[in-house]
């Protein structure tokens, strides 16, 4: 510190570009003198809580969760193996496809959806979505991701998402573009997955609504249609799985660690003209 | 015992282990949360979110690394969603029309009292920076993470948590020269 560093620390005749030197003391004096409020029994609560959720039936304490259903349903997520599901769940299922961390299995009999339309219409904005935790804005979630976020350049016109959602430990981001044309309703949902997220699997009534495709010459999927999702907890228990209806048609692929999901309205060869297009955000 | 053999309790299903675990950080994680939120009613939530969240989520927690930046990592993430939330404006709303809290920084500090009035105006100057800005001082100097433990809580490179601390500080400087002034004169001679 110079000579006309003050009694508390600060340089008054401070180097521009020596801030951390200006800083580092006072900011260390003064942190510690503050006066946080007197730290509650977490301990206590978190046991209330953690035990309440004990005894409950597996759907009871899915529902119980909203924020984990619609991660679920956000994420279209990860499997990593069989043994996630239960046993009555897994001996009706076998995997037919993988792409990046998002296995695609066929469970029969078929969940209460039928096979879907080649050309759905836009893709309803999920219920859960709308109140999925983590909104952010496109910058923030560039900021805070932990690998690079990309948005597509075609079409030309489409513009940022009007809705992201980072969810922690941001290793997974949701944007969304509504169509202009319908409010309320999704154009666009591209969800990009860093590998080891999650557990998880999509689950598709039979295998005919799932077509192997590419993207940048690397092995895709294309679901037709509705479908439903499993979802379980990372460790295996089943408490968390959960069903859910995604209207519209999936592309799936994976581009080095990450999995891209694009969930459209559009037809096959359109959403891989989006999917090939897409571009790094620049961090800002 | 060790963190690590707690954590592998943990993991297990050991609740007690668990609970141990919690008492141990419950402190830093409802301070960051506290600095994060300034308000000890929505810290003491996000804490308990932390705690509940990382229980069932310990599958995916490498037991060799510190258990402590992982939970703040959360609590970060969790204290950031919050914030954006308008339900938890409007909760501020209503505490802060049933019960005023009165302002420190415009207010002389009294003798003996100097250095608490100091680091409330402090914060009141970091709450200027953007989040990720907010995040970097506060770990390193509140809750004086080393800067590994800030790497890991923060989820970058050590190389970044220098520069974004450099970045934060050259902000929060100008923030004090400019808004802040009696808190860099209050003590001269």
């Amino acid at each position: 510190m110079s000579d006309t560093t003050t009694p508390s620390g600060f340089d008054t005749d401070h180097d521009p570009i020596d801030d951390d030197m200006y800083f580092d003391r006072p900011l260390k004096e003064y942190a510690r003198a503050f006066s946080y409020p007197p730290t509650p029994n977490i301990a206590a609560s978190v046991r209330e809580r953690l035990a309440s959720h004990r005894g409950t039936s597996e759907r009871s304490r899915a529902a119980s969760r909203p924020r984990l259903a619609l991660v679920a349903a956000a994420l279209v997520v990860l499997a990593l193996g069989a043994a996630l599901l239960t046993p009555d769940v897994q001996a009706f299922v076998r995997y037919i496809l993988r792409i990046g961390s998002v296995g695609i299995v066929v469970a029969t009999p078929t969940p209460t959806l039928g096979a879907g339309t080649v050309s759905p219409p836009p893709t309803q904005l999920p219920t859960l979505l709308q109140s999925l935790d983590g909104k952010t804005t496109l910058d923030d979630a560039r900021a805070r991701m932990t690998f690079p976020l990309k948005v597509p350049s075609y079409p030309s016109d489409l513009g940022p998402p009007e809705l992201v959602y980072l969810q922690d430990p941001h290793s997974l981001v949701v944007l969304v573009w509504l169509d202009p044309g319908q409010p309320g309703k999704a154009a666009l949902n591209l969800t990009q997955i860093v590998e080891s997220t999650g557990l998880g699997k999509k689950t598709v009534s039979s295998p005919d609504v799932v077509e192997e495709t590419t993207v940048n010459g690397q092995k895709a999927a294309w679901v037709r249609g509705p479908h439903t999702f499993v979802f379980a907890k990372p460790d295996g228990r089943t408490e968390f799985q959960e069903h859910i209806l995604v209207e519209g048609n999936v592309l799936l692929w994976q581009d080095n660690a990450v999995t891209y999901r694009l969930e459209t309205g559009l037809t096959k060869e359109e959403a891989i003209k989006i999917a090939e297009s897409l571009v790094e955000v620049p961090l800002r | 015992m060790e963190e690590a053999e707690l954590v592998g309790r943990a993991r297990r299903g050991d609740g007690d282990a668990w609970y141990r675990l919690v008492g141990i950080h419950q402190e830093a994680v409802f301070r960051l949360a506290y600095l994060l939120l300034r308000d000890a009613s929505d810290a003491e939530d996000v804490a308990q979110e932390v705690f509940v969240r990382a229980f069932r989520a310990l599958a995916t927690f490498d037991a060799d690394r510190p258990l402590r930046p992982w939970l703040l990592r959360i609590a970060s993430n969790l204290a950031q969603n919050r914030r954006r939330s308008l339900g938890r404006y409007l909760e501020a709303l209503k505490r802060l029309y049933s019960a005023p809290e009165t302002t420190t920084s415009s207010a002389s500090p009294a003798e003996g009292m100097a250095k608490r009035w100091e680091a409330e105006t402090l914060w009141s100057a970091i709450k200027h920076l953007k989040p990720a800005e907010q995040e970097v001082v506060y770990f390193r100097y509140f809750l004086e993470l080393s800067e590994a433990e800030m790497a890991t809580a923060m989820n970058v490179a050590p190389g970044t948590v220098k520069s974004r601390l450099h970045r934060a500080l050259g902000r929060l400087r100008l923030v004090v020269d400019q808004q802040y002034p009696a808190l860099r004169e209050e003590r001269q001679p």
